[in-house]
C-alpha cells in the first residue's frame, strides 16, 4: 500500500481526532490551528476527494442547514482502511525518528 | 427554504458561480456548503464586508487546487481511455490500418494544399511597407481593360501633385546581356528609380541602398549574380557591360530576390539611363512601364483613385485611359499579368476539404460498423455509471488520438510526395521551414477538427445504446431497413459522389486540353524555330536572312514584332474609306516581313498577301483579318483606302487582302480585329522554318547557331520552339489537370479503403446467413451478387447526385474559354463505369472470401 501523502495524513488525523464532528468547516480550523498556517478551502478539499476516492474515508448526509444555504452537512467518517493506512504512517514516523539524536534549534 | 435563507447574508453570486464551475463535481456540494457556512459565520462576527474580503481572497486561493484537484481526476479516466484505444487500436490490426490510412493520406493532401494556398496568399508580404504600395495601372475605358502599364512622366507627377503619394518608383524590366570580362550572362533586369529601393525591402548584401543608384553609371545585381561573375571577390567597385554599350559600376549587391515576389529580376540599373535613350521622354500618352507608388499610413486609396483617375487627360491625353490604384498584395492573384490565380486558390482548398471529409466519412462508418464490438464494453461503462458525455467524450478522445497517429504519417508522407508536389506546382515549398507557430497551430488545428468530425457521429450514435438492449445482445443492425444504416449508406453516397465528381472535372479537363492542343489553329505551329533578334541580326536582317535560306533544310525565314501564338499589342486611331467618325477603333496590331503569311501557311481569303514585287508593300500596304473586315464593315475591302497611326503619324494605305482568321491569342478569348502591316526595322524575331525531318534537326539548329555568330558573336544564341512556346500558353491548364488526376486518385483510393473495410466488416457479420445460403445450395456467384449488390445500388446513387453537379461545375470553368469542347455525356458514362468498376474490385474481394468459406466453420460459429 502506498504511504499517505503529508495533506491526506494531516486531513485523515484531523478526521480521526474530530471523531463524530468531523466535516469541511471543523476539519479545517483543526488543521489550521495545529499547522499555524491558513489552509484555504480547495487546500482541504483536494486531499480530502483523494482519501474518499481511495476508500479511507467515506461520506455521511448531515442535517440541512440555514447558514450554509440550506444545504446539508456532509460529514467525513473514517474507514477501517483509512485506520489501517494512519497506523501504517504512525509506525513509520515512530521507525523513523527512533534514535534521532535531539534537534536543538538555533534561537535566531 | 428561501425565507429561512434570507435571515443570513449571502456571499456574492458571481463568485459563487465561478466556485460552482470550478470544483470537481464529487465535492462540489459539501465545499459550497463550507465556503457559505464560513461566510455567515464571519459576517455575524466582523460585518458583511469583512466576509466578502474573505469570500473574495478565499475563492480565489481555493481555486487553483480546485482545478488541479479535478484535472487529476480526469487525468486518471483519460489514462483509462487511452488505455482502451491502444489495445483497441492493436488488436484490430485492418480496421485500424484502414483508418490510419485513409486519414494520413487525406491529411497530408490538407496539408500540402494548405502549404501551397499560404505560399499563394503571401507573395509580396514581406515588404516593410506592404501595405501602403500600391502600383498605378492605366484603365483604359474604350476597351474596358486594365493595362498595369503607364507613361515615363507619370511617377513623378504623382509623387508631386498628391501629398498622400509619399514616393514613387518606376520600373521597366527587359533581358539584358551583362558582361564581364569573358563571362556573359542574360538575365531580366530592370531600370528602376533610386526610390525603388526605399519603397520595397530588397536586403543588402553589399553596398548603401541610399546612393546605391543615384549616380548613373551604377548598377545592383543580385547575389547569385555576383557569385557568378566574380566568385569570392568583391563586387562592388567591378565594371560591367551591359547589352556591349553601356558601361556601368557595381554599387551594389541585394539578396535574390524571394520566390513569392512578384518581382524576379538579376539586376538593378537607374532609371535615368532609359530616360536618356526614350525618344520622347515627356509624353504622357504612351504607356510603356511599372510605376508603384507609396502612400502615407491609413490613406484611403479609393478616395485617392477618384483623384488621379483624370491626371492623364489634364496632360493632353485622348479620352479614355484613367490612372487607377491596385494594392501590392493582390497583384499575384487577382492582377491578370500576376500569375497567381485567386480561383484556383478556391478550388484547391475545396478539394483540400473534400478530400478530408472522404477520409472522415471512411472513420465514421467503419467505427460505426464496428460498433457491436464495443457494444458489450459501452454496456459495462454505463452500468458502471459512467454517463452518456463521459462516453460522447471518450469516442471523441479515441478520434482524436487516431487522427495524431494519422498525423505523423502524414508528415512523413509528406515528407516524401514534396519533391514532388514542388515540381507539379512548380514552388519551393516545405513543411515549415522558418518554425512558424501558426503552421503548427494549423496542423494541430486540422488534427483535432479531423478527429472531431470523423469522432462525433459514432460517439453520439454509440452513446445512445442502451445497456439492457446490449447486455441482453441485441446486435445493432448493421444492414439496411434502419435509420443508422441509411446514415451510413448516405456517406458512402457521398464519398463516391465526390469521388466521380473529380473523375468528371479531370475528364472535362483533359478534353478540353486536348481540343485546345488539336484544334485548327490556322497556322502552322509546327516545325518553327524562333530566334529573337539582337544586336547585328535585327539591323542587317535581310543579310540575315538570306543567309539562313541558303541552307535547302531551312524553307521559310520571316520576320515579326510579336510571335504568332500571342500578339497582344492593341491600337487605336486608325482610319479607312468609309469610317464613321463616330466610331471606335481599335485593333490587335503586329509588324511582319514580307513572307510571314507563307511562312506560317495562313490562308488568304480575298486579294493577295504581301510581295517582294510590289516595293510599296513596305510601305502602305494592309492585309487584315476576316474579323477585323467584319469590325469595320467594309464589303469588298480590297483596295479600299486604310491607315494606321505609327509614332511618326498616319501611315496612309491601302488594303491588299484579307487573311483567314486565325488564333494569335490563347483559345480563352475571340479572334479580335487584327491588322498586318510591314515596316522594317521594327522586328523583334526572326521565325524559321525548317524541314520537318527531325533527324536533321540539331544540324539545322548548328547551322543557325552559325550564321549568329557571325552577326551578333556577342548575344548568346537563343531559339524557341514554336509549338512548345504554344504549349506553355496552356501550362496552368495542364498543372491543373495533372493536380486534379492526382487527387482525384488519391480521393478514390481513400473511398475504397473505407469500401474495402465497410464490405470486410458487412460479410463478417453475415457469415452465419451465408453459411446457411450455402448449405441450401447458393452459389459463390450468387453469393458474391448478394453481398455486392447494396454497394453498387449506392455507387450508382452517387453517380445520380455527382452528374448534375459536375456539369454545372465544368460548365463554368468551360465558360473561361471563347471555343470548347462539350462535355458530352461519353465523359459521365466513362467516370459511372470507372467507379463502379472500381468499387466492384473493392467489394468482391470481400465478397468472394465470405462466399467461398466453408459453411461448416461459419456455422460452427456459435
Amino acid at each position: 500500500m502506498n504511504l499517505l501523502s503529508r495533506s491526506e495524513e494531516i486531513v485523515l488525523l484531523a478526521i480521526w481526532k474530530l471523531r463524530e464532528d468531523a466535516y469541511g468547516v471543523t476539519i479545517r480550523s483543526l488543521v489550521n490551528d495545529s499547522t499555524g498556517y491558513d489552509w484555504s478551502v480547495g487546500a482541504i478539499y483536494a486531499p480530502l476527494h483523494r482519501l474518499v476516492k481511495k476508500g479511507l474515508v467515506k461520506t455521511l448526509k448531515g442535517e440541512p442547514v440555514p447558514e450554509r444555504g440550506g444545504r446539508h452537512k456532509i460529514y467525513y467518517e473514517i474507514t477501517p482502511d483509512g485506520k489501517k493506512a494512519l497506523h501504517q504512517i504512525k509506525c513509520v514516523h515512530e521507525a523513523i525518528w527512533q534514535d534521532a539524536p535531539a534537534l536543538e534549534l538555533d534561537e535566531s | 427554504m428561501k425565507k429561512k435563507s434570507s435571515h443570513f447574508p449571502m456571499p456574492p453570486k458571481s463568485v459563487q458561480w465561478l466556485l460552482s464551475r470550478t470544483i470537481n463535481k464529487d465535492i462540489r456540494y459539501a465545499a459550497i456548503g463550507d465556503f457559505d457556512e464560513i461566510f455567515v459565520s464571519i459576517a455575524k462576527q466582523e460585518g458583511i464586508h469583512r466576509a466578502r474580503l474573505w469570500y473574495w481572497t478565499q475563492v480565489a486561493k481555493s481555486i487553483p487546487s480546485f482545478i488541479a484537484d479535478s484535472f487529476y481526476w480526469r487525468f486518471h479516466m483519460f489514462q483509462n481511455h487511452l488505455k482502451v484505444a491502444f489495445r483497441k487500436m492493436m488488436r484490430q490490426k485492418v480496421f485500424s490500418f484502414i483508418n490510419i490510412a485513409g486519414l494520413a493520406v487525406g491529411m497530408a493532401i490538407c496539408i500540402l494544399i494548405f502549404l501551397w494556398v499560404q505560399d499563394e496568399l503571401n507573395y509580396d508580404r514581406f515588404h516593410e511597407n506592404t501595405k501602403n504600395i500600391y502600383r498605378v495601372v492605366m484603365n483604359d475605358q474604350n476597351y474596358g481593360m486594365k493595362w498595369p502599364v503607364v507613361s515615363i512622366p507619370v511617377g513623378p507627377a504623382l509623387k508631386q501633385d498628391f501629398p498622400e503619394i509619399l514616393d514613387s518608383a518606376r520600373v521597366s524590366d527587359f533581358r539584358g546581356l551583362i558582361t564581364h570580362k569573358d563571362k556573359k550572362f542574360d538575365e531580366i533586369g530592370a531600370y528602376v528609380d533610386p526610390s525603388f529601393l526605399e519603397i520595397f525591402s530588397f536586403p543588402f548584401e553589399e553596398g548603401n541602398p541610399e546612393t546605391a543608384l543615384s549616380s548613373p553609371p551604377s548598377i545592383v545585381i543580385s547575389q547569385e549574380m555576383a557569385e557568378k561573375l566574380f566568385g569570392h571577390e568583391n563586387p562592388l567597385g567591378k565594371n560591367l557591360k551591359l547589352n556591349n554599350d553601356l558601361d556601368l559600376t557595381v554599387t551594389g549587391v541585394i539578396k535574390n530576390m524571394p520566390e513569392n515576389s512578384h518581382f524576379d529580376l538579376d539586376f538593378l540599373a537607374p532609371f535615368e539611363i532609359f530616360e536618356q535613350r526614350d525618344r520622347d521622354p515627356t509624353h504622357w500618352g504612351r504607356f510603356q512601364l511599372y510605376t508603384y507608388v507609396l502612400l502615407q499610413e491609413n490613406t484611403s486609396f479609393k478616395q485617392l483613385d477618384t483623384k488621379i483617375a483624370g491626371l492623364l487627360q489634364q496632360h493632353d491625353v485622348r479620352p479614355g485611359p484613367q490612372l487607377q490604384l491596385e494594392a501590392l498584395t493582390r497583384i499575384h492573384l487577382y492582377a491578370a499579368d500576376g500569375g497567381g490565380d485567386i480561383r484556383y486558390i478556391y478550388i484547391f482548398s475545396i478539394i483540400a476539404v473534400f478530400i478530408l471529409a472522404i477520409a472522415c466519412i471512411n472513420f465514421m462508418n467503419l467505427t460505426t460498423a464496428r460498433s457491436s464490438t464495443r457494444a458489450i464494453e459501452i454496456g459495462m461503462r454505463k452500468v458502471t455509471g459512467a454517463r452518456r458525455t463521459d462516453l460522447v467524450k471518450q469516442f471523441i478522445g479515441e478520434s482524436v488520438l487516431i487522427s495524431f497517429v494519422a498525423l505523423v504519417f502524414a508528415i512523413t508522407l509528406i515528407f516524401l510526395l514534396l519533391p514532388t508536389f514542388n515540381n507539379l506546382a512548380n514552388k519551393q515549398l516545405s513543411l515549415n521551414p522558418h518554425g512558424d507557430w501558426n503552421l503548427i497551430l494549423g496542423f494541430v488545428a486540422i488534427v483535432i477538427f479531423a478527429g472531431f468530425l470523423a469522432g462525433s457521429y459514432p460517439a453520439f450514435f454509440l452513446s445512445a445504446l442502451k445497456p439492457v438492449n446490449i447486455l441482453r445482445g441485441v446486435l445493432i443492425p448493421i444492414r439496411s431497413g434502419t435509420k443508422k444504416a441509411l446514415f451510413r449508406k448516405a456517406l458512402v453516397i457521398l464519398q463516391f459522389s465526390i469521388s466521380i465528381f473529380l473523375i468528371i472535372s479531370t475528364l472535362v479537363i483533359f478534353k478540353q486540353l486536348h481540343f485546345i492542343q488539336n484544334r485548327n489553329l490556322g497556322y502552322q505551329k509546327d516545325h518553327i524555330i524562333i530566334v529573337p533578334l539582337r544586336g547585328n541580326t535585327s539591323e542587317q536582317y535581310e543579310v540575315f536572312k538570306n543567309e539562313l535560306l541558303r541552307d535547302s533544310r531551312i524553307t521559310h525565314a520571316t520576320a515579326t514584332s510579336e510571335v504568332p501564338v500571342l500578339i497582344g499589342k492593341i491600337h487605336m486611331g486608325y482610319d479607312w474609306e468609309g469610317k464613321d467618325p463616330n466610331k471606335e477603333s481599335r485593333m490587335t496590331e503586329v509588324i511582319i516581313d514580307h513572307d510571314f503569311i507563307e511562312t506560317f501557311d495562313m490562308t488568304i481569303v480575298q486579294g493577295r498577301g504581301f510581295a517582294q514585287d510590289y516595293p510599296s508593300d513596305s510601305k502602305e500596304a494592309y492585309i487584315l483579318n476576316e474579323a477585323a473586315v467584319k469590325a469595320i464593315e467594309l464589303d469588298s475591302p480590297v483596295g479600299k483606302r486604310f491607315s494606321a497611326p505609327i509614332h511618326t503619324g498616319m501611315r496612309e494605305g491601302k488594303i491588299i487582302g484579307v487573311v483567314k482568321d486565325f488564333h494569335f491569342q490563347p483559345l480563352h478569348d475571340e479572334i479580335e480585329p487584327l491588322v498586318m502591316f510591314i515596316t522594317p526595322g521594327n522586328f523583334s524575331y526572326v521565325c524559321i522554318r525548317v524541314q520537318p525531318d527531325i533527324s536533321e534537326l540539331s544540324g539545322t539548329i548548328n547551322y543557325i547557331e552559325s550564321i549568329w555568330n557571325k552577326f551578333a558573336p556577342n548575344f548568346p544564341f537563343q531559339y524557341s520552339f514554336l509549338d512548345a512556346r504554344f504549349d506553355r500558353l496552356y501550362r496552368s491548364e495542364q498543372k491543373t489537370g495533372r493536380i486534379f488526376g492526382y487527387f482525384t486518385f488519391l480521393a478514390i483510393f481513400i473511398s475504397c479503403l473505407g469500401l474495402f473495410g465497410l464490405a470486410a466488416q458487412i460479410s463478417e457479420q453475415r457469415t452465419k446467413e451465408i453459411g446457411i445460403r450455402k448449405v441450401m445450395g447458393a452459389s459463390v456467384s450468387r453469393i458474391t451478387l448478394l453481398l455486392t449488390k447494396d454497394f453498387m445500388r449506392w455507387i450508382i446513387v452517387a453517380n445520380v447526385i455527382a452528374w448534375p453537379s459536375a456539369y454545372f461545375a465544368m460548365n463554368k470553368w468551360l465558360q473561361n474559354y471563347a471555343y470548347r469542347t462539350s462535355i458530352g455525356i461519353d465523359i459521365f458514362i466513362l467516370a459511372a463505369a470507372a467507379a463502379l468498376f472500381i468499387a466492384f474490385l473493392t467489394v468482391s474481394f470481400q465478397a468472394i472470401r465470405a462466399a467461398v468459406s466453408d459453411p461448416v466453420d461459419s456455422l460452427r460459429y456459435e
